[in-house]
């Protein structure tokens, strides 16, 4: 089964809040670059799987 | 853990001292003991750039690692000798016996190894740097995050010094990529360095034909780092098409991985002096430049996009040079950022600290999208601070600095923080975060281009478990490692996410404007 996606820990989040109080509501955010950085990463891990087959040698 | 640093702490015989003020001269020296060779040069030239005073010169037996490589040597060639092994060191000020040394300890400049071999079987017979330390220029543009204490011994005297060890091949039984790996493997594995019969094990477990002086292919390199459980991004460019040199550039890999104290290495194709036209060779990188009034942040070319149309100027906009050693030619080198041109550079390794598992580049991405998500909601924030940053966040004109560090060592800067009107973080609070912050964190610290070079200040910054491995399989998950954001006047701790959306809780913080950045 997928795990449940979480943004960071809630429960830390309600630990700390009832210790320290809140400036404000909990605010919802919609994450407006999720896709270009979730390519980006993807981008990166491409690149890091693809020098598996490197032939370079440095000598 | 034992350490690996007996050929380190042995007892020096048959000393020597030189007086190094004129008319002492180091080229005449070098060339009446060592001959020609560029890399004992440089170490003489560092240390007239650093005003030493002093040389000592001593015989010492090969013990430890050097022992070891005096022996896989000779498998290779019978005939092999070790005929001298000399360990000098430069010291600030003048020393009038080697008595005085522990009076003087503190003024150390560098030390050298340097070992003659002789093969008689291929005529060989050359000098070499088996390693060598040189603490770093006092100059406040020459930054070295984490650099490495070595012990050493110099006559009878226990020493240290820091620096970050330069090694040099010697065709035998290593070649550039041995000693660079050597070299930035010093200071990350718990035993303090790495010895050749290591790194040959590792290389020849990978490839049945493999020789050691004929240097490591990428799969050595990559096993040799994961054998002694570290984790890094590489990219080798001739795997991936050509547009990968500009949208992920060498040098952000690079900086990524010397800002946070892993270091990096760069491969590149070289036709200078004494190298054929196909030559491949490695560097390692450790350190850069500051450049507080460099032009290049406010050029385009600065700006690092993470996709279309959105982006932020990393803080590798304000060096010039990166910091590393060329074991052509000797350590301690400033070798310029934009210098070697992309085309060239075939290979880059992001060497990530211990323990942590992905890198400051990714770390940044992720940081880009959720403060750039955040701010809008906080637009009825009264903080003139949050209020500026929303402006340059619209403009995009954000930098973010990647730092790893330990829980205490955030919990440490935390507490030191005070803010331009002088406030601190309330210590209840940084005490109840020590306790749930995980162990090992990456910190992406948030400035803009007129505080961050400047000031050497920031806005917060937005902090992630970097023990947890990134899921890129969709682009929520992505956000697991969140732990917190800090910015003026506000923390906001992640929670529940509902169809996509995740929610935020506001949490008070008593700094309400720019602190200062994190200093390793």
């Amino acid at each position: 089964m997928k795990k449940q996606a979480t943004f960071g820990n809630a429960d830390l989040a309600k630990k700390i809040a009832s210790k320290f109080g809140t400036k404000q509501d909990v605010v919802k955010v919609e994450m407006r670059y999720a896709k270009e950085v979730q390519t980006f990463l993807r981008k990166v891990e491409n690149a890091h799987n693809k020098a598996a087959d490197s032939k370079l040698v440095f000598s | 853990m034992p350490t690996l640093d007996d050929h380190r702490k042995v007892a020096g015989s048959d000393v020597e001292k030189f007086s190094l003020q004129a008319p002492f001269s180091s080229f005449d020296f070098i060339e009446d003991r060592f001959g020609s060779y560029d890399s004992i040069r440089r170490l003489f030239s560092l240390s007239r750039s650093s005003n030493a005073e002093t040389l000592i010169l001593e015989s010492i037996p090969g013990c430890g690692i050097i022992s070891e490589e005096n022996e896989d040597i000779k498998e290779l060639y019978p005939g092999y000798l070790n005929d001298k092994l000399l360990r000098i060191s430069f010291w600030e000020k003048e020393i009038c016996t080697v008595d005085d040394i522990e009076s003087t300890s503190n003024t150390l400049i560098g030390y050298a190894i340097l070992k003659h071999d002789v093969v008689p079987e291929i005529s060989y017979n050359q000098w070499h740097v088996f390693e060598a330390v040189f603490v770093k220029y006092s100059h406040d543009h020459n930054c070295v995050p984490r650099h490495q204490t070595y012990s050493l011994k110099i006559g009878e005297q226990q020493l240290t010094i820091q620096g970050i060890l330069y090694c040099q091949q010697n065709e035998l039984n290593k070649a550039c990529a041995q000693v660079a790996v050597r070299s930035l493997l010093s200071r990350l594995l718990p035993e303090e360095d790495i010895s050749y019969r290591r790194i040959n094990e590792i290389a020849g477990s990978v490839s049945a034909d493999f020789s050691p002086d004929k240097g490591l292919n990428v799969v050595q390199i990559r096993t040799i780092l994961s054998e002694h459980g570290l984790r890094f991004i590489d990219i080798d460019y001739t795997q991936v098409e050509d547009q990968y040199r500009d949208d992920l550039p060498f040098q952000k890999y690079a900086y990524a991985g010397l800002e946070a104290g892993g270091g990096a290495l760069i491969g590149f194709r070289f036709s200078g002096r004494g190298l054929q036209e196909d030559a491949k060779h490695i560097i390692p990188l450790y350190g850069h430049t500051f450049n507080k009034d460099t032009w290049a942040p406010n050029a385009d070319f600065s700006y690092f996009r993470i996709g279309e149309g959105v982006g932020y100027v990393p803080s590798e906009s304000w060096t010039s040079s990166f910091l590393g050693h060329d074991d052509n030619f000797g350590p301690n080198f400033c070798i310029p950022r934009l210098y070697i041109e992309k085309d060239k550079v075939d290979y880059v390794v992001e060497i990530f600290r211990p323990g942590t598992m992905y890198g400051g580049v990714q770390a940044e991405a992720i940081a880009l999208n959720i403060l750039y998500s955040i701010l809008p909601s906080l637009l009825h924030n009264t903080n003139k601070w949050i209020a500026r940053l929303i402006e340059w966040t619209q403009r995009q004109q954000v930098v973010f600095r990647a730092q790893t560090l330990t829980s205490n060592e955030y919990i440490e800067h935390l507490k030191s923080l005070q803010d331009w009107e002088g406030n601190k973080e309330d210590s209840e609070f940084c005490k109840f975060l020590a306790e749930e912050i995980p162990k090992l964190i990456w910190a992406v610290e948030i400035s803009t281009p007129h505080l961050f070079p400047a000031n050497e200040r920031k806005l917060g910054e937005i902090v992630f478990d970097a023990t947890q491995e990134l899921d890129t399989q969709d682009s929520d998950s992505i956000n697991n490692v969140f732990v917190f954001a800090r910015l003026p006047e506000t923390y906001l701790f992640g929670g529940d996410v509902s169809d996509g959306t995740p929610s935020f809780t506001p949490v008070p913080s008593k700094l309400v404007s720019h602190t200062d950045l994190i200093k390793m």
